[in-house]
Formats: C-alpha cells, structure tokens, sequence
C-alpha cells in the first residue's frame, strides 16, 4: 500500500483514505514498528476490502495485531448500519465465539504441595486436547446439542460444570439470545457432538500464571486480582460446530450475495443484507454456536477446576477459583452506539477482536459498572498477558473494540522452519514456562518468534486510549492444543 | 506423494497452497492429495476402501472447494484419511470422483495438522503455458 494511500494521523492512528469502491477510509490503530510488520502481509489490502461492504459506518477498523486472515483481516472491526448493512460469516470466522477466559485463584506458587508441572499434567489428562480431540464428557444427543446452543454456559452449569455465580462474569452471561438449532445442519450436530469440553488444537491453550504486576490497583482488586497469585488462561471456541456453521452460511451467503447484488472483492467477504431471510438465518445459527463456544469454555474451566482440587488435595475454597471474565473474540453482535450525535444500532463485526465496553455501560455486570468491561490479552505461550479493561475512549472511537492478543508475525511455516534445530521444549522451560502438547509441531508453530510484541501492541492501544491496563500476567506452565 | 503436484505459499494466519495439473482433472486429484497430504505423510495411509464423492456448483472454482470440502467433511466426520483420487467426470459445474484410503488409526497415523476448512479467500484456478494451477487457503 502506498504512502498516499496510508497516512499517519497520530502517534498510535494511521489511516487508509477512501478510494475506488471503498464506502469509509480505513483506520488502523499501530505504533511505527508494528506498521513494518503489518505492511508485510496483505492485511491493509483486507482492511480497504472490508471498507466496501453495504452499510459499513464510520471506519474499516484494525487493532494492533491485525495480520492477513481470509476475507476480513485478523484484528478487523466492522460496524454495519441495521437496516442498510449486511452480516458476513467471514466476518466472523470459522471459530466462531473463538474467545478467551481468565480464571483467577487464591494461590501463590508458594502454596503449591506440587509443581506446576504435576499441575499442568493433571489438567493435560483431564481436559482432551490436540487434533480433532473429543469424549470429555458423554457424547451428546441432537437434542443435547439443540439445548446448547440455546442456553450457553448455563446449560453447563445446568449440567454439574460450575457455578450459576460464573454466568455474571461471562459476556452476555454466556448465553446469546436468538439462537436457533432448526436452521443448523445435521453436519454440524454431527461435528460438535463429541466436542463440548475439548480444547482443539492450533493456538488454543490452557495457561496458568501468575500475577507479575498490577497497573491499576481499583480495578484489579474489583477482578480479585492479587499480586503473586495463580491465574489460568483458556483460549479455545466453538470447535467443530462452529466450523460447520460458517463453511454452510458462507455457501449460503454466496448465493444471497448474488441474489441481491452485491459487490464483493473477494468471494470469503460473502455477506447478506441484515434484513433478508439470508441474514437474519445466519446471525440466529452464529448466535447458537457461539453458545456451543460458551458452554465448551464453562465445561473446561470446571474440569480445570477438578483437576486442580485432584492434584493438590484440596477444596475448592481453598483454590478461590472463579472466573474473572470470558470473552468472545470471533464474532459478531448487534449493539447500541452512538455514531455522530445520535444513537445508532449496528451489527459489530469482531474478527480477532474484542468487544472493550467503556464504564458505566449497562450490559456490564454490576460489579464492573465503574471499572469498564474486562479486556483479556494474551500474548504468546513465552512471554506475558495482559489484563485491561475498555474506556470511554473505546464506545467513541473502535466501537467499544480493541485487540484480542498479539498477532502474529510468522506464518505457521516460516515459524517452523525457524523452530528447526532448537530444542523447543527446553528453551521455554530457560524462561521459566513449562509446556505440554498433544502435538510437538503445533508448539514449533506457536513459539514466542512467531507472534508480535505483545506488550508493544497493549502500550499501542493503551497510549491510544482504548483501553487501560490492569495487571500482567506471567506464563508457568501452558497446555497447547 | 511421487512427484511434487503442490507448494505452499507464505500466508500469516493460515496456510496457502498453490496445486499443479496437465488438465483439469489432474489439478482436482491433485488439490485432494495437496490436502490429505498437509495432514499426513501418505505413506502411512493404506488403500482399503474407496467412497464416491458426487459435486455439483456454479463455477470450477467452487466445484473444487466443494470437492474439497466434501472430502474434508467425509475424513473428520466419519474418522476417515484418503491416499489416492481418481475423477471419473468434471464439466464446469460437475464432478463425479473416487477416493480411496482407510478408517483413521491413532496407533498408526500420526496427524499433522487440523485444518478447520478450505476457504474462498482468493480462491482460483488459472490456465497457463505449462498448464493448470489451482490457488486456495485453507484454515489451520
């Protein structure tokens, strides 16, 4: 992309102007130094290509760790007018409700009868991992499975896996309304049958960490968040349901594309207008697999959770283990926002992305009324997380959005063949973090050099205003898919 | 696989492949090894069991991302690898073919990948001077 075409128009904003059938200029929140990575891919040509789709308000968005996806870029927002926009399954992903939790604990590493190792060990056999993984709990009937991707987590918890009390620290309490299991197909019933409480494989990971540095000490007690303590990290979605149901509604969308002429550059933008049949299909099969995502993370935390009283011998007082804050980062959602002087609603696309709400907004739990919606930013398996809250910055400027981790930098093949040689293993337990997979190519795959700075790309949004941070968090043992 | 009918290109999240034909025909069997070959090492893979697979779309290049897809959805739904294709009919919209291969065996086929599914991002399917290439990204 040429330097008329990209503009810097502050230290963390740079800009694409509208041109050719772009509807909206582009606007990519970056620092110098993530630019160069970020022109490297075609991520800025997929940001330009976004910014053409029916009904796209205010900017073509993308965070910090954007990198070249499929259709939308990885860290893209798009916001869609209701009666004039469209809703695209590339949009939001194959994974879709792809997203994160972070559970917080009352130990320290020093309270631990055992190591991490012996803990991630217990975890490892509990929770199925790896390609293709399944049987974490019973195999579940079509009806099962319908229940699920009405009730979300809460069917989860109906189910013996945790507490009602999580719900209020899930989004949307784990369960988005408007699902609907009788536009699914039999594929996908087929799919997700045997996933609820699987890990998966790829960049999904369970972490444990702990607690290294608290930036805003009111917000971090808020999240019961401590120095010193035990967290764990859960990154996976809506397995093989999910997959399904974006490979049939991009099919569908396709069609609908064509139906209602619709210009689209690249055939993975397929969309429908909203309002249609098409659409509306669409966003009711999303919403149910998103509960299927929901309800597969409450599933892992309580059998994190057993494993965790297993290994050490002791009550689930004793751990304080609850969530802090579960959060969807693959998806799509129709929100209230003020664009301009007047309230609009709009179908937010988040494509590795996550939703930031500001304080005092009204979908928030009580409890995190003052601080604003918890922002949970993992970094790679070697380095550090992030722990942020969004800002009033975020409702005005992204949509209420910011970054959902730190993006990569490598393909999976360059990652490999720079793995290759090193005893992975071995240089991750030199900077304190042990590690566990089902398969030994997906950590050559996931190493630290494959990823950005995950702490430049926080201190981007950060400095930007979209978010503000709370605590960091150190990796010690990771479990990866 | 004897002869390299595929590469893979650089591609940040994901993984791209470019495939190789002499004719239409040769480019789809080839785009199926290209995918069954990104999962596992063919040889472990013996030829057991054939299925018929029957495609129809609007355009080549969605046949042959149904195709592959049909083949994909086969292999993960029915816990099932293919080593060899063979296409029995291709028009524009249509495809008729065979994939023989055997029920998946964790004691003896070690998986390399998962691939979530073949995308439409820059999907196509270029003829050339040395022939047929074919250029897909599949979702790792």
């Amino acid at each position: 992309m040429s330097n008329q075409e990209l503009h810097k128009i502050s230290e963390q904003v740079w800009e694409i102007s509208k041109s050719g059938s772009m509807r909206v200029p582009g606007r990519i929140f970056a620092s110098d130094k993530l630019m160069q990575s970020i022109r490297s891919d075609e991520s800025l040509k997929q940001v330009a290509n976004v910014a053409q789709l029916p009904g796209i308000i205010g900017y073509s968005f993308a965070m910090p760790d954007i990198h070249w996806g499929y259709g939308f870029p990885i860290g893209g927002v798009a916001a869609f007018d209701i009666e004039e926009g469209i809703i695209s399954p590339g949009g939001v992903g194959y994974d879709i409700n792809c997203g994160v939790r972070l559970m917080r604990t009352n130990l320290t590493l020093a309270d631990l009868k055992k190591s991490v190792k012996d803990l991630i060990a217990g975890i490892f056999s509990n929770v199925p991992s790896g390609i293709g993984s399944h049987g974490a709990i019973r195999k579940l009937s079509r009806r099962d499975l319908e229940q699920v991707a009405l009730e979300g987590a809460s069917w989860a918890v109906k189910n013996g896996f945790g507490d009602s009390a999580d719900l209020e620290y899930i989004e949307d309490r784990g369960q988005l309304a408007g699902g609907d299991p009788s536009i699914i197909s039999q594929r996908a019933f087929e799919r997700g049958a045997d996933q609820v409480g699987t890990l998966g494989s790829g960049n999904h990971f369970i972490e444990i960490g702990k607690v290294a540095d608290i930036f805003d000490q009111v917000a971090a007690d808020t999240m019961g968040i401590f120095k010193d303590k035990l967290v764990i990290i859960l990154h996976t979605g809506s397995r093989g349901f999910g997959y399904q149901i974006c490979d049939d509604f991009i099919k569908t969308t396709l069609n609908a594309t064509r139906k209602y002429e619709i210009q689209i550059p690249d055939r993975q933008l397929a969309c429908a207008p909203l309002k249609s049949p098409e659409g509306r299909d669409y966003l009711a099969a999303m919403r149910s697999a998103a509960n299927f995502a929901f309800a597969n993370r409450q599933v892992i935390a309580s059998l994190i959770e057993n494993s965790m009283m297993k290994t050490l011998g002791i009550s689930p007082s004793e751990i304080g283990f609850r969530p802090v804050w579960d959060i969807a980062h693959n998806i799509a959602k129709i929100e209230e926002h003020q664009f301009g002087t007047k309230n609009t609603r709009v179908c937010v696309h988040r494509k590795g992305a996550t939703r930031a709400f500001g304080p005092d907004h009204p979908d928030l739990p009580e409890v995190y009324r003052k601080i604003g919606q918890p922002v949970l930013i993992p970094g790679d398996m070697g380095t550090e997380s992030f722990l942020c809250v969004g800002t009033t910055t975020a409702m005005q400027e992204t949509f209420g959005s910011a970054c959902h981790g730190a993006g990569r930098v490598l393909s999976r093949h360059q990652a490999k063949a720079k793995a290759r040689g090193i005893d992975l293993y071995k240089t991750l337990a030199e900077s304190g973090v042990y590690v566990m997979a089902e398969q030994k190519g997906t950590i050559a795959e996931e190493m630290p050099f494959a990823y950005k700075d995950v702490s430049e790309v926080v201190e981007t949004m950060n400095a930007a205003g979209i978010i503000r941070k709370v605590a960091r968090f150190k990796p010690l043992g990771v479990i990866k898919g | 696989m004897k002869k390299r009918v595929y590469t893979t290109f650089p591609h940040t999240a994901d993984l791209g492949i470019e495939v190789y034909g002499a004719d239409l025909p040769a480019l789809f069997e080839h785009s199926a090894s290209a995918l069954f070959d990104l999962m596992i090492n063919p040889r472990q893979i013996k030829e057991k069991e054939t299925v018929e697979f029957s495609v129809r779309a609007d355009e080549p290049e969605l046949l042959l991302r149904e195709w592959l897809g049909e083949l994909l959805y086969y292999s993960i739904s029915r816990h099932f690898i293919f080593k060899s294709f063979r296409i029995k009919k291709l028009t524009g919209r249509e495809l008729q073919a065979t994939a023989t291969g055997e029920a998946f065996d964790s004691q003896r086929h070690n998986l390399k990948r998962e691939i979530k599914s073949v995308t439409y991002h820059e999907l196509k399917i270029i003829h050339g001077d040395n022939g047929w290439q074919a250029r897909f990204v599949l979702d790792i």
